[in-house]
This record gives structure tokens, sequence and C-alpha cells, in this order.
């Protein structure tokens, strides 16, 4: 059965999260507020945003008319 | 399912070989010189004192500022530098920068910072926010570069970075579950099936 998966939405969805989760880590401490720390978070958030639309599981599909 | 195991463990693995050991790294450093602060509040209360090298200014333990307060400080040059150029800067942007004659040939220098007067980092430090601060100093005779990590004063939730995080996430988050509940089966025409009835 072939997947019709979205790449492209996991990486906007990895990239929000990143950059969502670098900005809290920052504001409460967990990791100090620099460029590279967000860069480094961003990159991650993307591979697994990227990740999970390649893992995610199938649901069937509507039957077209 | 395995595979997704597999794939989120490999994630996991990854994320922690990066940040750990950048969030292992570095207390208050400084060559070439040393470097006394102490900070007040906007009410003129003592909040915080640090050395470089020394006690205070670190990742774990950063110097505490109110951007409405002030910060004193007592410096010493190992040499003495002449018609020098200071510059204070973190996270790649420029707070302060001057020049600094030194005709008088002193080694040593005290004096009191209006904090008033360096407004950029405002949005940003509050809550538990560390950001990394290098100070430098060159000129004729050499050179002194102080480097450590300050912190704000107030809540987390009373800094505009608080909330673009969440926003951010939330934004992410939606997408992420837009990703995971829209895989689907390639969709076969009911035609090509020979109908559906």
């Amino acid at each position: 059965m072939k997947a019709r998966r979205h790449p492209v939405r996991g990486f906007l969805a990895g990239l929000f999260l990143g950059i969502g989760a670098a900005l809290l880590l920052f504001v409460f401490g967990v990791l100090p507020f620099t460029l590279a720390m967000l860069g480094i978070v961003t990159a991650v958030g993307i591979v697994v945003g990227v990740v999970l639309a390649y893992v995610a599981p199938v649901r069937p599909a509507e039957p077209s008319t | 399912m395995n595979r997704t195991l597999r794939l989120l463990a490999l994630a996991s693995v990854a994320t922690l070989a990066v940040l750990a050991p950048a969030s292992a790294a570095s207390a208050a450093d400084a060559s070439g010189c040393t470097l006394t602060v102490a900070s007040t509040s906007a009410d003129g209360a003592a909040l915080d004192k640090a050395s470089a090298p020394g006690d205070g200014g670190t990742e774990s333990n950063p110097f505490q500022v109110d951007l409405g307060g002030k910060v004193a400080y007592v410096g010493k040059t190992d040499a003495v530098i002449t018609n020098g150029t200071y510059t204070v800067t973190a996270l790649g942007v420029t707070l302060k920068t001057d020049t600094v004659a030194n005709a008088d040939k002193k080694q040593t220098a005290k004096g009191e910072v209006d904090l008033s007067t360096v407004q950029s980092l405002k949005p940003l430090l509050a809550g538990g926010v560390k950001i990394p601060v290098t100070g430098t100093l060159t000129g004729t005779g050499g050179t002194c570069t102080v480097s450590g990590y300050i912190t704000g004063v107030g809540s987390a939730t009373s800094s505009p970075v608080f909330y673009a995080g969440l926003a951010a996430a939330a934004i992410g988050l939606a997408l992420a579950l837009w990703t995971l509940f829209g895989t689907k089966a390639a969709a076969v025409a009911a035609t090509t099936a020979g109908g559906v009835s």
C-alpha cells in the first residue's frame, strides 16, 4: 500500500517546534541564549519533524468517487 | 512500529549528543586583565557580584543585572594599554564601544555603568535567560578580554521571548498533528477498480 506522506509539512512542524522549544529552554535557563544553540535546537526539531513525516502511521484513504 | 521506535531513539540520541557538550560549557574567563563587578537594582539594592577570573558570571551561576540599575566595576590590566578601544558584545550585537586614550598609563580602572543606557537586551533579559557577554579592550601594549554570562531579573512569563516560544511551539505542534494524522494511503480512483456502488 502506497502512502501519501508530507515531508514539507513535517519540516515546517519541526522548524516551529524547534524554535519554540529553543526559546522556552532559553527563557527557563536550561540552555544559554546563543545563536548557535538556537540553530542547533531548531535543526534537531527539523530532523524530528521530517522523520515524523516519514514514519507516521498510514491511515486508510477516503475512496474517491 | 519497531522502525518508528528506532528512528525516534536515533533522533533522541542525536539530540543529546549535540546538546550535551555545549551545555557543559564554560566559566567566566579573563585574559590579559582581571575584572570585578557588582550590580544594583533599580531601587539601589545590591543584586549580585562576580569576578573574572573567579566566582560568578558562569553559565551555572550567571551575573544578575537589572536593566534599570547599575553595575560598578574594578578592572586591572596585566600591561599598560594606551590608545585603546573597548567593545562589549552579546549575541553578536555590540552593546557599547568607545575609545580609551589612557594618557596617564594606568593599569587599573573603576567606575559605574548606568544600565538604563543599554536597553537593546531588555526584551531578552528576564526569567532564567543566560546570555553570554564578551568585553574586549585592544590597544597599544596589549589586549584584554573578559567573557561570562549575565541574567536578568523578573519571572520568565514577563519576557516576550516566553510568549514567542509558546506561540511557535503551538504552531509546530498543530503542524505535527496535521502531519501525523494527514498521512493516508494513496487514494485509488473508484472507476479504475470497477466502480463503487
